[in-house]
């Protein structure tokens, strides 16, 4: 499989955080489960991937291309966590915006194909959506520019469980069905063991599981992700 | 570039429609409340007409969220930036066309040319002063905008005190020097935005 994202050596301090080079890939048509605590490093690594921030050290490939610019980009889609933005905007207005600045990547035809996929209309306000419909539109707008990377940073957070099992449902399928390449964070560990195929776990701003989700099946005697994750910040023993 | 000014005019429409309105309901005020003295007219209008879109849209952006769209989209900072000031140029001229309409329904001033002619002073005043806005925006953020209508108060209050004179009598004065200045004014500013934009980043929020 090809590699549609490499992160090498990242490394970016703050007052009092620090990334400590960090490096991994994406595969190709995989879902990669990031995982993490609060304040880990999550957000962090996004912003680094998608030029949001300046690092202090390293580079991020997409399709072996350096990113540099917002030109470099556009490849990529990001949904923050609880995107605030234009809420007195009617879905269709803010779609059309981002149809008229993506221009030659947007689709028509796959925007309307998501929308009545996802069941939803976007004659409304932004701020009438509920927060699990608001999560589709996004994500819908954000398909429709046809991206090779989706990155989804903790798009379940604040959704009731049968909006969020229909979320992660949808998630899956885009993979499945459309090859996507998807990184998705989330400090909901089931999440993650419900649907990635690859698991990364960062702590205090270092990675330490980048493995694919069988794997650790197999080298952890089938335990539970929660007490991987605890065995690997030294909390618990696997026995 | 064109997409992003359409976005602006799309997502501030009804801000741009309450202008309008209040364009057409302050001079007819204006004719009862100050004695026919048309000028204010000239400083009340372009001033609100310009002034809520702009900060209703601003406002909307200056969020992380805002900044990771502005980041992401494929459009260079020069290019957004000059989205910007070429919508506050067009809603001035917008507010500019209807105020010498209503100055010539309101005061009886016919001549639309003249009206605007004489308006012109003003009219570059507040391209400085909006230049200066942008550049704060792009430098500190929305919040730090709404000191700006402070400093411009400042300016013309100690303008009058200093000169003894109105600050429109002092506008006229120095009028060729303020058409001059006001342009190069305002492309220092666009040139110090674009620099300010491109330095934004997320850990702002």
């Amino acid at each position: 499989m090809s590699k549609v994202l490499e992160v090498k050596s990242l490394k970016k301090k703050y007052k009092n955080f620090a990334l400590k080079d960090v490096s991994f890939s994406l595969e190709k048509g995989t879902i990669t489960g990031f995982i993490g605590e609060n304040g880990a490093g999550k957000t962090t690594i996004f912003s680094s991937i998608l030029n949001l921030i300046q690092v202090d050290a390293g580079e991020v490939l997409l399709n072996g291309k350096r990113i540099r610019n917002e030109k470099d980009i556009a490849g990529i889609s990001y949904l923050e966590c609880n995107r605030e933005l234009y809420p007195n905007v009617k879905g269709y207005e803010y779609k059309n915006f981002i149809r008229d600045v993506y221009k030659k990547r947007w689709s028509e035809e796959r925007y309307q194909e998501y929308l009545k996929k996802f069941c939803i209309v976007d004659d409304y306000k932004i701020s009438d959506f509920s927060t699990g419909m608001r999560e589709k539109f996004f994500l819908a707008v954000e398909l429709a520019k046809q991206p090779e990377l989706i990155i989804l940073d903790e798009p379940t957070s604040g959704l009731d469980p049968i909006a969020r099992t229909e979320l992660l449902k949808i998630i899956r399928n885009l993979v499945d069905e459309d090859q996507v390449t998807i990184l998705f964070s989330s400090h909901i560990t089931s999440d993650i063991e419900n649907i990635a195929d690859n698991v990364i776990f960062i702590d205090d701003g270092e990675i330490l599981l980048d493995m694919n989700k069988k794997k650790i099946q197999d080298q952890y005697k089938e335990a539970s992700l929660d007490d991987v994750l605890m065995y690997l910040t030294g909390g618990k023993k696997i026995v | 570039m064109f997409s992003l000014l359409k976005k602006d005019f799309v997502f501030t429409k009804k801000m741009i429609l309450i202008s309008v309105i209040y364009s057409i309901v302050v001079p007819v005020l204006l004719v009862f409340d100050t004695d026919g003295k048309a000028y204010f007219a000239d400083f009340l209008v372009p001033l609100a007409f310009v002034t809520a879109p702009l900060a209703k849209i601003m406002n909307k952006e200056d969020t992380k969220s805002g900044v990771i769209l502005q980041k992401m989209i494929p459009v260079s900072v020069p290019e957004m930036i000059a989205a910007r000031y070429l919508f506050v140029i067009i809603l001035m001229m917008i507010s500019e066309l209807f105020l010498s309409v209503m100055k010539m329904i309101a005061f009886g001033e016919n001549d639309i040319l003249l009206n605007m002619k004489d308006a012109m002073p003003y009219l570059i005043s507040f391209i400085v002063y909006y230049a200066a806005y942008l550049m704060v925006y792009y430098w500190k953020g929305y919040f730090a905008t709404q000191f700006c209508i402070y400093a411009l108060i400042i300016i013309v209050v100690l303008s009058n005190r200093i000169f003894g004179k109105s600050t429109f009598e002092n506008l006229l004065q120095i009028k060729n020097g303020l058409y001059i200045g006001g342009v190069i004014l305002f492309l220092l500013s666009f040139f110090a935005s674009c620099v300010l934009a491109s330095r934004k980043t997320v850990d702002s929020y």
